[in-house]
């Protein structure tokens, strides 16, 4: 059994709009990074936050270990171990880095604040950058180090899996390559993954397996090195005129 | 069509207004003699029209004002002292007073309106708190908190309004009037900008509207409407004292126009009378009666949103008759274009720095008149803040953009509209409150389109534009029970409307599904046929490649390709900023 | 010089009891979005909850204070229940409009209930006060200017210094993102809604001796509470402080040298000047423009 089951998941926002997602089967196992490719509007983000439990209207099914996880709140879903870095980092402009990092243990009871006080530090150990940033104040920094922010934010949860959506938005591809490094160090460290990414190639350079979706739909799926050569997935990005 | 449409439009109301007078007037002369049925009709029928005030500032434009009783007041201390202390005769008083109470309320309005909706609400509440200072303390002036007595009635050549029977009569039709002309606003120009400004200010200001002016005027016309009513009420009590404009009358009469319903006159007419008559009903309720309407205020918001007269609305709502006959096709061409230049839209070195953040970092582009032009780029590249700049939201840093030959860089978001640059939104913006008909009109209404000042034409181009994106059945539906997409193309029919120069589409297909997508392709490419010019930015390279002859494309910022669609999708550069660095990627896997 | 210095003694210890008042006022802005119009009632309905303890009850004065604090807590979550609960998801508007009703409800509930005549509640002191220098110390304003200056340190210690305020202070910033941490965001609010009730009920608790304590007490300090927080800058916490202390300053000496009968209007011209002058307050925006 998957970790992360997701079976024939359709979504929209509001009754009356129309299905942003018409019924997609991703599953992830314990201990992979899986990418969710595709252009912008394809339903990447979407699926994430259905997964979270912030879209309104859903239907099929997502199970975390056997657990479904509609009909649950937000907050309980991430106490069961789904932690969501979400599209455009969303770190609380009015605390500082180690105030950000330590929230994100928000969904674990029993913790003291000692014990917390020594995660924190060691997220400091994965992200050394953020080290001279303690005492900044989220809305000081720069894209890159608000994503890094926002990962240690997450990792803070001990997640069974870790959703992370557009790592890359927005990023000069240097930084894009470091934000990718701590992704694959992440997955080495034994947290599972599930990416949603528009930067197609650097998300295959990390992941097991990966999904291309195409508005609401999977369009292809498989390995890294089958879909670096599908044309579909090009078509997908650029339209007909990129391949011809 | 048009001819009977405009007289139709023109006397709207007026034959049941005239049977109404003559309906109040009978029934005024008809009330028993006792001065109980007198006064309250006398309170019920002035207060109706101070509440119809705050369906158009509340109802129509969507601020709050918590100071009626105020301008009521102000209107009635016109009266008073217009006519015991300076031998004024009744009318010119009540004009003193119906001016004192729009001169402060537009100078109230032009001091709060540019803010939040909030301030409104906190600076009529601090106005309503001095004017009771000023009514109880000012002795010299105002009498103080004795009040002014024997305020006498009017006689207008051989009619006398002395007697209660025609004093009631005169405060009668003057609700019947001021009833007509609310319900009239509602579906007229100056109305439908206010329920723009309500439902949406930022499209409101896209359409041409100046969103700040109109928001005065209603507030300015709320405070004339409450002058109005208290003058009447000075004439019909004859006494007056600084407790009957108190802040908890204001309270008073803001429950009485969110029961009956903000939307109509004929909903704060309903509530007015309920409220007046309920207490005298339930005497038992005296002590307690104002925690009933606290409690009351609440309960309606909670289950009456639409107050009492929404709810009527909801019983027998007809379905709505599609509007049959020809309609003229649009002039999609701009008709304004006088100064030919070659270029619609011309953009030099633009940027916008947000603290050390450039969003955009000198761009320049030219959009050729006739065009449709792409702007393309990966999440994040700078394509939402460069449209916001283009429309007026956002202040450049640097640059300049010249628009069909006028520099617009530092003009507002409503000028630019009224120039011919016609937008819609990614995240779709219409006008919630309003019919789909209604929403295209405001934007036929945009100052200096040719059809503006005629109503009738109004309707004819607006039906045009919803018959071009095939929505014309639809037009009396609430726009929100339209599908996403066809809310979509009411943003395009509403901007086609209004006889654009350009047509900038900010991610049209955003949110659509694949049929609507395949849709909105083919009714870009009717435009295009048109030969309407159109700058689109969005994601959806198949639609972007469909209909474009020019792309750009934007990366952190920057201009990193400009040409013809082929040549730009092929750019190694566009490739690796959609796809990413292939060979450095690798690199890092490893 | 010497009246100077006593009318600003006098002119603090108001505008402490319009901070109080005005900072749950800011918090509730900051973490429900809910612009509370019947904040001033908050201080009536706990000044008559001390009317009830201390006279009818015949309880000790410290005891009354803390179980009127208590039930100030529970007020309050009531108060969220009612008026903005049912409403949080359709917009700033119906919540103003409500909260604007729960101040006439509670201000005729509570006349209904005790009548319209003032009570009169002794000082936390039986001594008239102190003589320091020129200025003669009322014991009553010198208990709410230390009370006041507690309950900010109080908050700044649990805004600054706990798990709790910052969960709080995460609330306010981004409901979403918390609630995607685990931080339970309606607990968040109600919880603010109970502590502005008790700012607000310990406001009216301290001036409740000064003032005579009646059903209208409360509307002129929301006012006055409001124009604060518009001249400190909008939503903001020291803001509100500041523009309290202002405010009962100002109108306290505009009231001695200049006119008793219009002491009210300096507030609401104060406000007007600065809605003029400079919207933002004294305060401003903190967090800068980014889109």
């Amino acid at each position: 059994m998957s970790l992360l089951e997701i079976e024939n998941l359709t979504a929209r926002y509001s009754s009356g709009a129309g299905d942003v997602l018409k019924g997609i089967d991703v599953s992830v196992e314990e201990g992979e990074i899986v990418a969710l490719l595709g252009a912008n509007g394809a339903g990447k983000s979407t699926t994430l936050r259905a997964i979270s439990g912030l879209v309104p209207h859903v239907g099929g099914s997502i199970k975390l270990g056997g657990v479904p996880l509609f009909g649950q709140g937000v907050e309980a879903i991430v106490r069961l171990g789904v932690a969501h870095v979400p599209e455009g980092r969303r770190v609380f402009p009015g605390l500082t880095v180690a105030e950000n990092i330590m929230l994100g243990a928000s969904n674990r009871t029993g913790l003291g604040r000692a014990e917390m006080m020594r995660e924190v530090d060691e997220k400091f150990e994965l992200f050394p950058d953020l080290v001279r940033l303690r005492d900044a104040l989220g809305w000081t920094l720069s894209g890159g180090q608000l994503q890094m922010v926002a990962v240690a934010r997450g990792l803070m949860a001990k997640p069974r899996v870790l959703l992370l959506d557009e790592p890359s938005l927005g990023l000069a591809p240097l930084i894009v390559q470091q934000v990718f490094k701590i992704v694959a160090e992440i997955r080495r460290r034994g947290t599972t993954v599930l990416l949603v990414e528009q930067n197609a190639n650097v998300a295959l350079s990390v992941a097991d397996r990966g999904y291309v979706l195409e508005t609401g739909r999977v369009l292809v799926s498989g390995k890294p090195e089958d879909l670096w050569k599908d044309p579909q997935v090009r078509a997908a990005y650029l339209g007909g005129h990129a391949i011809a | 069509m048009s001819v009977n449409l405009a007289s139709a439009r023109l006397w709207r109301g007026f034959p049941q207004a005239i049977l109404a007078c003559v309906a109040v007037v009978a029934v005024a002369f008809m009330l028993p003699s006792e001065g109980y049925y007198l006064n309250i009709l006398m309170q019920a029928v002035t207060y109706a029209i101070a509440v119809s005030g705050l369906v158009v500032v509340l109802g129509y434009c969507g601020q709050i004002s918590i100071a009626q009783a105020a301008f009521f007041g102000l209107g009635a201390y016109g009266v008073a002292i217009g006519m015991v202390d300076y031998h004024l005769g009744f009318f010119p008083a009540w004009l003193c007073g119906i001016g004192a109470a729009g001169l402060l309320g537009v100078v109230l309005g032009l001091g709060s309106l540019r803010l939040g909706g909030h301030y409104l609400a906190m600076v009529t509440i601090s106005f309503q708190q001095i004017l009771t200072l000023f009514l109880t303390n000012w002795l010299e002036f105002t009498h103080g908190p004795d009040g002014i007595r024997g305020i006498p009635r009017p006689r207008l050549g051989p009619i006398s309004f002395e007697g209660g029977h025609a004093f009631l009569a005169l405060c009668m039709v003057t609700l019947v009037i001021v009833t007509l002309a609310v319900w009239r606003l509602k579906t007229g120009r100056l109305g439908r900008a206010m329920q723009a400004v309500r439902d949406n200010e930022l499209a409101a200001g896209t359409c041409g509207i100046n969103v700040f002016a109109t928001k005065v005027i209603a507030f300015g016309l709320s405070a004339v409407l409450g002058g109005i009513g208290g003058g009447l009420f000075a004439g019909g009590f004859q006494y007056i004292s600084p407790d009957q404009f108190s802040f908890g009358e204001s309270i008073v009469l803001l429950t009485m126009a969110l029961l009956g319903g903000v939307q109509s006159p004929f909903g704060s007419l309903i509530g007015t009378m309920v409220l007046i008559i309920l207490p005298e009903w339930l005497r038992f309720l005296k002590e307690v009666y104002l925690a009933v309407y606290g409690a009351a205020v609440i309960l309606i918001m909670v289950f009456l949103p639409d107050g009492l007269w929404g709810l009527m609305l909801e019983r027998v709502r007809k379905r709505a008759k599609p509007i049959l006959g020809d309609v003229p096709k649009l002039p999609l061409l701009s008709q304004t274009g006088a100064a030919r230049t070659d270029f619609v839209l011309t953009i030099e070195g633009l940027a916008k720095h947000f603290g050390g953040l450039k969003a955009l970092d000198g761009i320049s582009l030219a959009v050729r008149r006739g065009s449709v032009h792409a702007l393309i780029g990966p999440n994040g590249s700078g394509k939402s803040t460069f449209i916001n700049v283009i429309t007026g939201l956002y202040k450049p840093t640097a640059g300049r953009v010249v628009f069909a030959g006028q520099d617009i860089t530092h003009v507002p978001p409503y000028e630019r509209n009224r120039a011919g640059l016609a937008r819609t939104f990614q995240n779709i913006r219409v006008f919630r409150g309003m019919t789909v008909l209604e929403n295209v009109m405001v934007g036929a209404e945009r100052p200096g389109n040719d059809v503006a000042e005629n109503p009738a034409f109004v309707v004819e181009r607006a039906l045009a534009a919803l018959d071009f994106v095939g929505l014309r059945g639809d037009a009396h539906r609430e726009v929100g029970a339209l599908s996403y997409g066809h809310q979509r193309y009411v943003e395009i029919a509403r901007a086609l409307a209004a006889t654009p120069q350009m047509l900038l589409l900010d991610e049209p297909a955003a949110g659509l599904n694949l049929t609507e997508k395949h849709e909105l392709g083919e009714l870009l490419k009717r435009l295009k046929g048109h030969g309407l010019t159109i700058l689109i930015i969005d994601h959806d390279m198949k639609l972007v490649e469909q209909v474009a002859d020019h792309i750009t494309v934007l990366n952190f910022g920057k201009r990193i390709a400009d040409g013809m669609p082929k040549d730009v999708l092929n750019h190694p550069d566009v490739i690796a900023a959609y796809l990413g660095e292939p060979q450095e990627a690798a690199g890092a896997a490893s | 010089m010497a009246i100077f210095l006593q009318l600003l003694f006098t002119g603090l210890g108001i505008g402490a009891i319009y901070a109080l008042v005005a900072l749950g006022f800011v918090l509730l802005i900051r973490a429900a979005s809910v612009v509370n119009f019947a904040q001033g009632q908050f201080a009536m309905v706990g000044a008559y909850m001390l009317v009830v303890c201390l006279n009818v009850l015949g309880l000790p004065y410290l005891l009354s204070m803390a179980i009127s604090v208590v039930l100030m807590a529970v007020f309050g979550v009531i108060f969220a229940g009612a008026t903005y609960w049912p409403l949080r998801h359709r917009g700033g508007l119906p919540v103003i409009i409500s909260t604007i009703g729960a101040s006439i409800f509670l201000e005729n509930i509570v006349l209904f209930l005790y009548g319209p005549s003032p009570e009169v509640l002794p000082g936390l002191f039986d001594s008239p006060g102190i003589q320091v220098g020129q200025v003669f110390m009322d014991s009553q304003y010198l208990s709410i200017l230390v009370a006041a200056t507690l309950l900010v340190v109080l908050q700044y210690f649990i805004f600054e210094k706990t798990l709790l305020g910052k969960k709080l202070q995460a609330t306010s910033q981004d409901k979403e993102m918390a609630s995607l941490l685990g931080i339970p965001v309606a607990a968040m609010i109600l919880f603010t809604f109970s502590y502005s009730a008790m700012l607000g009920g310990i406001a009216g608790m301290l001036v409740a001796p000064v003032l005579f304590v009646s059903v209208g007490m409360g509307g002129l300090i929301a006012l006055k509470a409001f124009a604060a927080n518009i001249i400190g800058g909008y939503g903001s916490i020291p803001g509100a402080i500041l523009g309290g202390l202002a405010l009962g300053v100002a109108e306290t000496m505009g009231a001695a040298y200049i006119s008793v009968p219009y002491k009210d209007a300096f507030a609401f011209a104060m406000l007007l000047m600065f809605l003029a002058v400079r919207p933002q307050g004294l305060f401003g925006e903190k967090i800068s423009e980014k889109a």
